[in-house]
């Protein structure tokens, strides 16, 4: 949990008390993956989630939660229960899924078109670099078209889940671009 | 029987109902014959509320498993697979003494749903004889039908100077867990904790 605590240290200047992250992306993108990589644990018995995984961390009365929701097409509707209150989206993409990058660019198009996630800002985990077939980051943000975003700030970054690659970076991204005010 | 699969969920409430069935039958007919008795009655009424209420439970909520971690190290220190959601008892859990030694500790569990709820929240108290120790209180929001959930909470340890000894906790800390889809208390869940 040591990178998750780390994000609650750094946000103590940060008036407000809760911390929200929503993590979302296609089904095996690797969500609960760099979810279970964040707390330090086993990564190698991850089974597809039927629903969510939170993690919670209190640490002097501050307090961080993070949600990782279900990426199967048929949980999909379900995602926008979730999108309230969020303060930073991450969105998980698999770099060798070539077959359906243009359904995960998809789904992120509608992400970012609604009112509930309207200006929270964005960060794209493009994992699974490790894989021989996996299309380099500046590739994903292209098929994403990442750089016509104009209406929040984002950042795309490069991972491997599975040992860690790149999360770190990405979380100091995140504790960069914490909201002062919701 | 560790992660109880969502398709095998079905046939597991269709005995629950059989046996529900059954038990109502047998009450009609106790009551219905000659021998009919109040207190009989009463106990019965009170079998049959129960009975409804496991039935509730299942089909909103179902715990199938549920762990502590040393979270410096990710390492589980208790794992149970048994549901300890059941209202109408005590549970009881042992656990390695080490604990009490680790700097951050987290609490996960895993629960099911059938049906969706809108609202669900927790309300979690570490009680050491009786007396709050600590509170969690957690808003889940909606629950998709038919889907299977972890909750994971990371908690800091109090200084070493301020920790009571676990002969001194042994038995004496219970962990009772309210969950509620709204204002609706759906169950109560209480585990003491005994450590060893």
């Amino acid at each position: 949990m040591m990178g998750l605590l780390n994000i609650l240290k750094k946000l103590r200047s940060s008036p407000d008390k809760e911390l929200r992250l929503l993590l979302l992306g296609l089904d095996n993108a690797g969500k609960t993956t760099l979810l279970k990589q964040l707390a330090s644990e086993d990564v190698n018995h991850v089974t597809p989630t039927a629903g969510f995984n939170i993690k919670s961390v209190l640490s002097n009365g501050f307090k961080l939660n993070v949600w990782d929701i279900g990426g199967q097409r048929k949980i999909r509707p379900y995602w926008r229960n979730y999108f309230e209150n969020t303060d930073i989206l991450i969105y998980v993409v698999d770099c060798s899924d070539h077959q359906r990058l243009e359904e995960t660019g998809q789904e992120l198009a509608e992400l970012l078109e609604d009112e509930k996630l309207r200006g929270v800002a964005l960060l794209v985990y493009a994992n699974k670099q490790d894989l021989a077939t996996a299309l380099p980051a500046s590739e994903i943000a292209q098929h994403l078209g990442l750089h016509l975003i104009r209406d929040r700030t984002w950042q795309i970054q490069a991972c491997v889940a599975t040992d860690g690659t790149g999360v770190k970076e990405g979380m100091e991204w995140v504790c960069k671009n914490i909201p002062t005010k919701k | 029987m560790f992660n109880r699969n969502l398709d095998d969920l079905h046939p597991y409430i269709s005995e629950k109902i059989s046996h529900f069935c059954m038990n109502l039958f047998t009450a009609f007919y106790v009551m219905t014959s000659s021998h009919y008795h109040s207190a009989v009655y009463t106990n019965i009424q009170i079998y049959i509320l129960f009975l409804f209420q496991d039935y509730f439970l299942y089909k909103h909520y179902n715990r199938n498993w549920m762990n502590l971690r040393d979270a410096d190290t990710g390492k589980i220190l208790w794992q149970n697979n048994e549901d300890m959601s059941s209202p109408h008892v005590e549970h009881e859990a042992r656990v390695p003494k080490r604990i009490l030694k680790c700097r951050v500790v987290s609490r996960e569990m895993n629960f099911s749903s059938i049906e969706s709820m809108d609202k669900f929240r927790i309300e979690q108290k570490v009680l050491f004889k009786g007396r709050c120790l600590e509170e969690w209180f957690f808003e889940f929001g909606y629950v998709i039908p038919s889907s299977t959930n972890t909750w994971q909470s990371v908690i800091e340890s109090a200084p070493e100077s301020q920790m009571m000894p676990a002969n001194v906790l042994n038995g004496n800390v219970v962990i009772e867990t309210k969950f509620f889809d709204g204002d609706l208390l759906i169950t109560t869940s209480r585990v003491r904790l005994f450590y060893v």
